[in-house]
């Protein structure tokens, strides 16, 4: 996915609720390899709408066992709505994706068909 | 009469723990169903065999604590799937960028603690992802 995007010069650049610690020990976890932006005060999701008072938050528990983590500590958490936005050079917003259901994120293959569509004539092979 | 309340125990927590298994191995595939079949197949179904243990257990007399351990996991996975599945739909929020126009400017930190400004974000291409943290 990211190759394929690094080949129409597209970066990807993810925003949470999480702290600093937080994210870091994310990209850590996850191997993850795009930037992550912190935003525990809420600033950002506010100023762009997407936030979501009251969701279930399941984070990772302090629970140990054999060395896994247990995801088991559900609370109630304001947190961003899961949203994409394609941005070109301008600054202008090409594409806008909202789940209305948190469980299902914008897909890869969609991502790829409009990254293609919005940047086609300037692919990179 | 032991042996069929433990197996039903086992079978009951095999399949909410195995439909969990099949469930979020969807993640990472980016393969999410809309409406998880496999999941309303083996979590009532689970949720069932496990109280039936419970119940062939309490008939028998006491319930020993393996049961009630083994069963009660079973249930408390089952019907956490069902809280959080009632939980899924996310209203759309108010949101305040609109399509061909231009996107808000912030500055903000990223995960190694840099400062982040989005003016730096000229001449680049971006896919902007708000997400819900780490879980």
């Amino acid at each position: 996915m990211k190759d394929d995007l690094a080949a129409y010069n597209v970066e990807v650049i993810a925003l949470s609720k999480d702290s600093v610690e937080t994210a870091a020990t994310h990209k850590v976890r996850d191997r993850i390899s795009m930037q992550l932006l912190a935003d525990p005060m809420l600033k950002i999701i506010r100023q762009y709408g997407v936030e979501h008072d009251k969701a279930i938050e399941v984070s990772t528990g302090k629970m140990n066992l054999f060395g896994v983590h247990l995801a088991m500590m559900p609370s109630i958490k304001t947190m961003a709505i899961p949203t994409t936005l394609l941005i070109d050079e301008e600054g202008i917003v090409r594409w806008i994706d909202q789940t209305d259901d948190y469980r299902l994120r914008s897909h890869n293959e969609r991502i790829l068909e409009v990254v293609e569509t919005t940047f086609a004539e300037t692919a990179q092979s | 009469m032991d042996t069929l309340i433990w197996t039903l125990g086992w079978l009951g927590l095999g399949s909410v723990l195995g439909g969990w298994g099949h469930y979020i191995a969807t993640i990472p595939r980016d393969k999410v169903p809309r409406s998880p079949t496999i999941m309303f197949i083996t979590q009532p179904t689970g949720l069932i065999l496990a109280l039936l243990s419970l119940g062939l257990a309490r008939d028998g007399g006491s319930i020993p604590v393996g049961i009630m351990l083994l069963a009660g996991f079973a249930i408390f996975m089952g019907l956490f799937f069902f809280i959080l599945y009632s939980q899924r739909s996310t209203p759309l929020g108010n949101l305040q960028v609109e399509l061909d126009s231009p996107m808000l400017a912030f500055e903000g930190t990223d995960s190694d603690g840099n400062p982040v400004d989005t003016n730096n974000w000229r001449g680049r291409r971006i896919l902007f992802k708000f997400y819900r943290g780490l879980w």
